[in-house]
């Protein structure tokens, strides 16, 4: 689709022209499906060379919330995870495949604070393990246990050697399957270990989940300097777990909670905050 | 293949630093391989197209890159690395993920020990890594449990290489891969069995399965690879002569499977048949070890049979043999040779019949399948032999002409190469047979003629050649003679009244004319649906006619080539288990010859033909034979008006000899019975249908105290005074070489790895693939072309016996089925009869299916159970001779063809009641 629309343009306005938009290496302009955790999502068109930062705060308006940016995966469920250092980075082929990443299918897909990283890339790898063809070992295999790993760890069950066994798996399924599903599948993983290793790390050594997503593995607390007793997230709590009232102000029980979030997502205040299990 | 490699220049390329050569076709693997550089593969067969799904296979590029090798093309010059760090690594982890989705139940598998995933486990995986990746496990389907082999799903690593086999090799559409990702599986789709799914039981999916999963029953807790040997052998059962291996737990002398024999490398595939086998060769030799084997002699007295031992056996025999030769001459005799039986065996029984006896009354049931082949090429081309090799039949031909053979049923692994080569698209096939076989389903025109009319069919197919100038005006000027008395008779011949009398359209007949006239290369295939009539060897005339007026003769891929039923009736032919010819079709008759067999053999020998089989059981029948000595076959089964034969045989006064593995409905009319060994127990030979002479080889030792043929006919010769001190079969081969110009160069030691292709005149001749290239084998080299005219068959059907009954056989079972029915697996899957009747038929009759029906002929009649299929037209029953319930030959006609002396079993009219009150 991307490339018809850019060869009538370029037929419209001569190749020249294209060349002058976007980067040497990149000439022309780029399409992206923008989502995730920005306040404006939606389908944009960039020229290449365009940094990251201009992309997500400028035409994306910024982080939802205003909270913290963690990450933006590029190129969809076969692209790779980029952390906050290359904002500035500009958007063109060559560069995001330097970095791990692709321009892949135009996805792009922002995250903010509060998503794991370990399970952010078990959805993506989710997907390519359902859609493997199942003919290549690597593939049908290995996509399979590089998903049972990650489940492992984002339940807590998690043991050091599994950072090993990924990175084994992933080269293993990136090098040798057979078609580009297999070869792409372990993208996420690869990056997200690249730039976060800390956060599996602290997965597996303190089942710690600082994103303050993987049940079982965080506690919520109230940080009432910001708390401003608005109250809603007793009344979205499901389990009972918050007590207090608009005029003491709001504490977590730590007991009844179930870690569902309803009380972190809808905090206008940002005002909850993760920490390890006690 | 090895020679055609040789034609072709190598190019290099470079591994692990050592300089590879490569030819047309060849990937990195098989180049790798043939340098004798083994890689790890796991779905790879070299006579699959590689599918690239285990990935074990893989290489190390110049640019760092891992491919895998079995699916990648050479490149000139590069040079590559197979056991590359990287390479390694990956393999590991490959490996680890496999065995994660197995049960390693090695220690208590029944394939531990020939498993690739247990060897590159070992290989690969250091013992703490065993269970790693372990989690999920596969989905389990039920499993299937047939007659002959299982698939236990809970073993199964998904390699697929089944489906592909069934889709690359057998054609069977049985299995296909169910489901995606990690829930795939090899499944016949709605949960059908394989038998309902259309599963012939070949056992070729069985075969390529690398572990545990699809395996034959016959393994289960029979022994583990260690304690096994594996023995190469020919086939019993047919005429392809399949390569097969013996398995064997030496230490219980027990056969414990048949496997296909797969050399990783295709250059060292069988040459006939690769890796496939059918339901008979890889399923049914366990009649082998059958408790009715015959373990010690028996001599018949007051009518009951008492063992006895082998002295006291040949005495008797020698004593009464010498007497009746005293009283009555050598032409009392009657010695029936055997089709099962090696050359090696044959050519002693005939020169028993010869020096020792002196009669040329010695034949073979060669006389009930293709006499009228020997006597019908003979006339036309000088050699009564398949003129082709099964290779180029199955990769030369344009367009394939079958006729009278029921290819995929009787000669399986051939049928499975046309349907390869009609997938494929390489050979467009016409069939003209009474039903609706097999192969006619992938015909491009399939004549269904009324029983007993194809020299109707073949002269309407000529004329039509002739009108629409399609004669290869050279060939038939350069090469034969007796065109114009073919003309002669095809001047009265009408194709719409051909078409008529045949029962097909006109169109038909036009339409097959035409393919087979202006294919480049067609080849004609038949079988007993052509022979075993009153008109065979004119039927195989007009045959004969059909390819010299095309020019489909001497090339590849044409030719007229006769599918031999018995696995060594060519062998038997060809080494003078027949009343006219010594050994290599040399005439009797011909002083020259007689004396070059009296000098070898050192006595005078009688230049009279003698009786042929059916002739023998009549001179029997008028009490002119006063000894006779059959082994091997049961003429009181096979032959036709079986009645006939039976009284035959209990001829008072008629000293009876049969050796046999088993007590045959034959070998209860004997005075004396001889246990023989099968050929899983002795050595020798055999000569397939395209004149291929093959190893046989012992794979365990002789049972209870049974012999070899060779060695009981080798005492009688002693006993006769006749020199027969032969250490083994080879010694004999030796001396058939000696005297048989066509097997003079083929010699034991030449037999490896593919047998030789007779004519073999001389150490320096390779074998012939093609006759008549050159010339025909004639005198004067011309072939001869014979003007025939149709006949009908001897009895057609009228008010009385108004059906035609036509006979056959099944694909489960062989001949009267005294192995067959012997074999658990075979028996079972296929018990009895089933005799086909068309739907119309089976309605005006009132006879349901599966109910019991008593046919009638003017010879005798039987009960059988109905069969109601599509497959036969209105007015035809077919059934088979394997049923000893219902012996199609009581109802068959014993009228000969007069040159062949071939009796008509294709054609007897007969008479349909219903047995209601027999019905179960
Ligand atoms: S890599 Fe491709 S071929 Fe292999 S299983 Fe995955 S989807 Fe199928
Ligand atoms: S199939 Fe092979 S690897 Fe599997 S349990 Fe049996 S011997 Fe072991
Ligand atoms: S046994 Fe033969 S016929 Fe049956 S499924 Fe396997 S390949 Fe097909
Ligand atoms: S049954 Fe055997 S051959 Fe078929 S997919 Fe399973 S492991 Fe492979
Ligand atoms: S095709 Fe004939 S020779 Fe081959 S396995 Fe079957 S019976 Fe034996
Ligand atoms: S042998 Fe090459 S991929 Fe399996």
């Amino acid at each position: 689709m991307k490339t018809w629309a850019a060869v009538s343009w370029i037929l419209q306005h001569g190749s020249a022209k294209f060349r002058t938009i976007g980067t040497e290496d990149s000439p022309g302009t780029a399409i992206f499906s923008l989502t995730g955790n920005v306040k404006n999502a939606g389908l944009i068109e960039v020229a290449m060379g365009t940094t990251l930062r201009e992309v997500i705060y400028g035409i994306g308006g910024g982080i939802s919330k205003d909270r913290a940016f963690k990450a933006v995966q590029t190129g969809g469920p076969s692209g790779g995870c980029l952390p906050a250092q290359f904002l500035d980075t500009p958007v063109d082929y060559k560069t995001l495949s330097e970095l791990g990443s692709i321009m892949g299918s135009g996805g792009m897909v922002v995250i903010d604070d509060t998503t794991c990283i370990v399970d952010f890339s078990k959805f993506f790898l989710q997907f390519t393990q359902q859609e493997s063809c199942g003919k290549c070992v690597p593939c049908r295999e290995g996509t399979l246990r590089m998903l049972e790993i990650l489940e492992r760890i984002t339940t807590g069950k998690g043991k050091m050697s599994d950072i090993d066994d990924l990175l084994l798996l992933a080269e293993t399924v990136g090098s040798t399957s057979l078609c580009g599903l297999g070869t792409t599948a372990p993208n996420p993983v690869v990056s997200t270990l690249r730039y976060f290793r800390d956060e599996y790390i602290q997965h597996i050594s303190n089942r710690y989940c600082s994103a303050g997503s993987c049940v079982g593995m965080f506690e919520l607390v109230i940080d009432h300097n910001k708390c401003n007793n608005c109250s809603r997230c007793q009344r979205g709590c499901s389990f009972d777990a918050i007590s207090g009232s608009r005029d003491e102000g709001f504490l977590i029980l730590t007991e009844s909670c179930e870690g569902c979030r309803v009380c972190l997502e809808t905090c206008p205040q940002n005002a909850i905050e993760v920490f390890p299990v006690k | 293949m090895p020679d055609t490699l040789a034609l072709q220049r190598p190019q290099y390329f470079v591994a692990n630093d050592r300089e590879i050569a490569f030819f047309r076709g060849d990937t990195y693997l098989t180049a790798l391989r043939r340098a004798g550089i083994e890689i790890p593969t796991m779905c790879n067969d070299p006579e699959l197209t590689p599918s690239g799904s285990c990935r074990l296979c893989l290489i190390e590029l110049e640019n760092g890159k891992l491919v895998t090798s079995c699916n990648m093309t050479p490149q000139p010059g590069s040079s590559i690395e197979t056991h590359s760090q990287n390479a390694e690594t990956k393999r590991q982890t490959l490996i680890e993920l496999i065995i994660a989705s197995h049960p390693l139940k090695c220690t208590v598998c029944d394939k531990s020990g020939n498993c690739d995933l247990e060897d590159l486990a070992y290989d690969y995986v250091p013992a703490d890594r065993l269970t790693v990746f372990d989690g999920k496990l596969p989905p389990l389907p039920d499993n299937e449990v047939n007659e002959f082999f299982m698939l236990d799903y809970s073993m199964c690593i998904r390699c697929a290489k089944c489906v592909q086999v069934v889709d690359e090799i057998q054609h069977c559409g049985v299995l296909s891969m169910e489901n995606k990702g990690f829930d795939v599986f090899p499944s016949t789709g709605f949960g059908q069995t394989f038998h309902e799914a259309g599963c012939v039981a070949c056992g070729n999916c069985v075969t390529v399965c690398p572990v545990d999963a699809l395996k034959p029953l016959s393994v289960i807790k029979a022994g583990r690879e260690p304690q096994f040997d594996r023995v190469k052998t020919t086939c019993v059962y047919c005429g392809v002569g399949c390569q097969f291996e013996f398995v064997v737990n030496k230490r219980k002398n027990q056969i414990v499977y048949v496997d296909s024999v797969m050399p990783n490398r295709l250059e060292e595939r069988a040459e006939v048949n690769g890796l496939s086998l059918c339901v008979k060769g890889r399923f049914g030799t366990d009649f082998i070890h059958h408790p009715d084997r015959l373990t010690s002699p028996l001599i018949k007295e007051n009518g009951e049979f008492r063992e006895a031992s082998w002295d006291e056996a040949f005495d008797v025999i020698e004593s009464r043999f010498k007497q009746v030769l005293q009283e009555h001459g050598p032409d009392a005799f009657s010695i029936l040779s055997s089709a099962k039986c090696t050359n090696e065996e044959n050519y002693l029984l005939q020169k028993f019949a010869r020096a020792a006896i002196k009669t040329n009354n010695i034949d073979h049931c060669a006389r009930l399948c293709h006499a009228s082949t020997v006597t019908g090429l003979v006339r036309t081309f000088g050699s009564g032999a398949m003129t082709n090799s099964i290779h180029d039949l199955t990769h030369d031909a344009d367009v394939i002409f079958i006729i009278g053979s029921n290819t995929t049923e009787a000669h399986p692994v051939i049928g499975v190469k046309i349907k390869q080569a009609v997938v494929a698209g390489t050979a467009r096939l016409i069939v003209a047979d009474p039903r609706k076989i097999e192969l006619a389903r992938m015909a491009e025109i399939h004549m269904q003629q009324r029983p007993g009319t194809d020299i109707a069919l073949i002269n309407g197919m000529l004329k039509v050649i002739i009108e629409n100038n399609l004669v290869d005006h050279e060939f038939v000027r350069e090469r034969t003679e007796g065109y114009d008395d073919l003309l002669r008779e095809l001047e009265k011949v009408d194709v719409a009244e051909m078409a008529q009398i045949a029962g097909v359209q006109e169109s038909e007949i036009r339409d097959a004319a035409l393919l087979y006239g202006q294919a480049e290369t067609a080849a004609i295939v038949y079988s007993m649906g052509i022979t075993q009539h009153s008109t065979g060897t004119m039927n195989v005339v007009s045959l004969a006619n059909l390819a010299m007026v095309t020019g489909n003769v001497g090339r590849e891929g044409t030719g007229v080539n006769p599918l031999r039923g018995q696995n060594n009736v060519q062998g038997a032919c060809d080494l003078g288990a027949l009343p006219n010819v010594l050994p290599g079709y040399q005439q009797v008759s011909d002083e020259t010859v007689r004396q070059i067999f009296s000098d070898h053999w050192n006595t005078e020998l009688s230049g009279v033909a003698g009786l042929t089989v059916v002739e023998m059981m009549h001179a029997a029948h008028a009490g002119d034979i006063k000894a006779m000595w059959i082994m091997g076959e049961n003429p009181a089964l096979s032959d036709p008006n079986v009645n006939k034969v039976r009284e035959a045989l209990a001829t008072e006064g008629m000293f009876l000899v049969v050796q046999d593995l088993f007590l045959s409905e034959t070998a209860k009319f004997a005075d004396v019975v001889l246990p023989a060994s099968s050929f899983a127990e002795k050595s020798g030979t055999f000569t397939n249908t395209e004149r291929r002479v093959q190893r046989v080889r012992p794979a365990i030792a002789p049972l209870g105290n049974s012999q070899a043929d060779w060695k009981i006919i080798a005492e009688l010769l002693r006993r006769f005074g006749i020199a027969a001190e032969y250490q083994t079969p080879d010694d004999i081969l030796r001396e058939v070489a000696s005297v048989t110009p066509i097997y003079a160069g083929i010699t034991p030691e030449r037999l490896e790895p593919n047998g030789i292709t007779w004519p073999c005149r001389s150490e320096e001749d390779p074998g012939t693939r093609i006759l008549h290239s050159e010339q025909f084998a004639r005198p004067g080299g011309k072939g001869r072309i014979i003007g025939v005219e149709f006949q009908d068959a001897a009895e057609l059907p009228d008010a009385n016996y108004p059906f035609v009954l036509t006979t056959g056989r099944n694909l489960y079972h062989f001949h009267t089925g005294e192995m067959t029915h012997r074999s658990k697996g075979l028996h079972e899957r296929r018990p009895y009869e089933l005799t086909e009747i068309n739907p119309i038929d089976a309605m005006r009759l009132g006879i349901e299916e599966g109910e019991k029906i008593r046919l009638t002929s003017r010879r005798g009649t039987l009960v059988t159970r109905a069969k109601i299929v599509e497959k036969v037209k209105p007015g035809v029953i077919f059934m088979t001779f394997h049923h000893r319930e219902a012996q199609a030959n009581l109802l068959t006609n014993d009228v000969l063809d007069p040159y062949a002396k071939i009796p008509e079993l294709k054609v007897a009219a007969i008479k349909v009641e219903r047995l209601t009150l027999l019905a179960d």
